[in-house]
């Protein structure tokens, strides 16, 4: 609060400044209250106020508004390393305790459609549509721009589709096997990947489902048991992190 | 010194991999202890989630 006040006031100061110097009743005001000397140039007064105002407000807001950008920008970048290595970690240690050290793992992020559009297919068409997007030290790298699914009435596209119309974690070990109502285009989008999980993630009265957490792998995997009690504790695990540290 | 290390001139000891996998591991067991305390208003959403395996 403290700083919108600063702010605010500086800018307020630096237009008051113009103003007076393009203004000569201010001047004139102060002038027959004897704040300001008769004896003032009064023109060349206003051309030095004004010139002052046009610098402050034309070069230094301008150039603390860029050092601001800047640092965010910096101190973003660190904080993404920061969540990267996070990341590696934690699949490090989920290989560990599934016993797949070899395998790679991806992680996709989907967050319905918001805007005018997410809102009139939820009202008129009863229908939401989860788009892929990318979440910097999250997300891994998609070949293709886009990749959407759609969860209707009685039919939810993909495993993500499904994931939010169930609220549900859901795995699955072959992709190929099952369908799950995708087009041709999907599909071959999703190219060699056989195996994935998807799980929401919930807003903070954890009343609706902000985004779908994906993570897939290209290599087909069976998990007994125990395996399938460590998968599930790490994605619960690697679903919090995203939570608590991504502003969906 | 350990049969796990070895050093070079300057003195500083380079772990053996089979060392620096220990350290790892045990970074990573902290990590997950830790890491109930650091989330646990996040993972308390998914006390009750449904699993589904196809």
């Amino acid at each position: 609060m403290k700083e919108y006040v600063r702010i605010l006031l500086f800018s307020f100061v630096t237009s008051l400044l113009i103003f007076i110097g393009k203004n000569k009743v201010p001047l004139q005001f102060l002038i027959d209250q004897d704040i300001v000397s008769e004896e003032i140039n009064m023109d060349l007064f206003q051309t030095w106020l004004f010139f002052t105002g046009i610098a402050v407000s034309g070069l230094w807001i301008p150039i603390q508004y860029a050092k601001l950008k800047n640092k965010t920008s910096a101190q973003f970048s660190i904080f993404n390393d920061l969540l990267a290595y996070n990341k590696e970690n934690h699949f490090k240690h989920l290989k560990e305790s599934i016993k797949e050290r070899n395998s790679e793992f991806s992680t996709r992020i989907f967050k319905p459609e918001g805007g005018i559009i997410g809102w009139w297919n939820k009202q008129i068409n009863k229908s939401v549509t989860l788009k892929l997007i990318h979440l910097e030290g999250i997300s891994d790298t998609f070949h293709y721009r886009n990749l959407q699914f759609e969860v209707r009435k009685n039919e939810a596209e993909g495993l993500i589709g499904k994931a939010y119309a169930e609220e549900a974690l859901c795995v699955d070990f072959d992709l190929t096997s099952n369908n799950y109502f995708m087009t041709k285009a999907q599909q071959s989008k999703l190219g060699n990947v056989r195996f994935c999980s998807a799980i929401p993630i919930y807003n903070n009265k954890q009343s609706k489902i902000i985004a779908i957490l994906a993570v897939d792998s290209d290599s087909q995997m069976t998990f007994d048991e125990e395996k399938r009690k460590k998968w599930e504790e790490q994605m619960i695990y690697y679903a919090a992190f995203v939570d608590k540290h991504i502003n969906i | 010194m350990s049969s796990q290390q070895s050093s070079n001139k300057s003195g500083t000891a380079k772990l053996s991999k089979n060392k620096t996998q220990k350290i790892e591991k045990g970074i990573l067991r902290k990590m997950v202890s830790n890491r109930d305390v650091y989330l646990a208003k996040e993972i308390k959403k998914y006390n009750n989630i449904k699993v589904i395996y196809d």
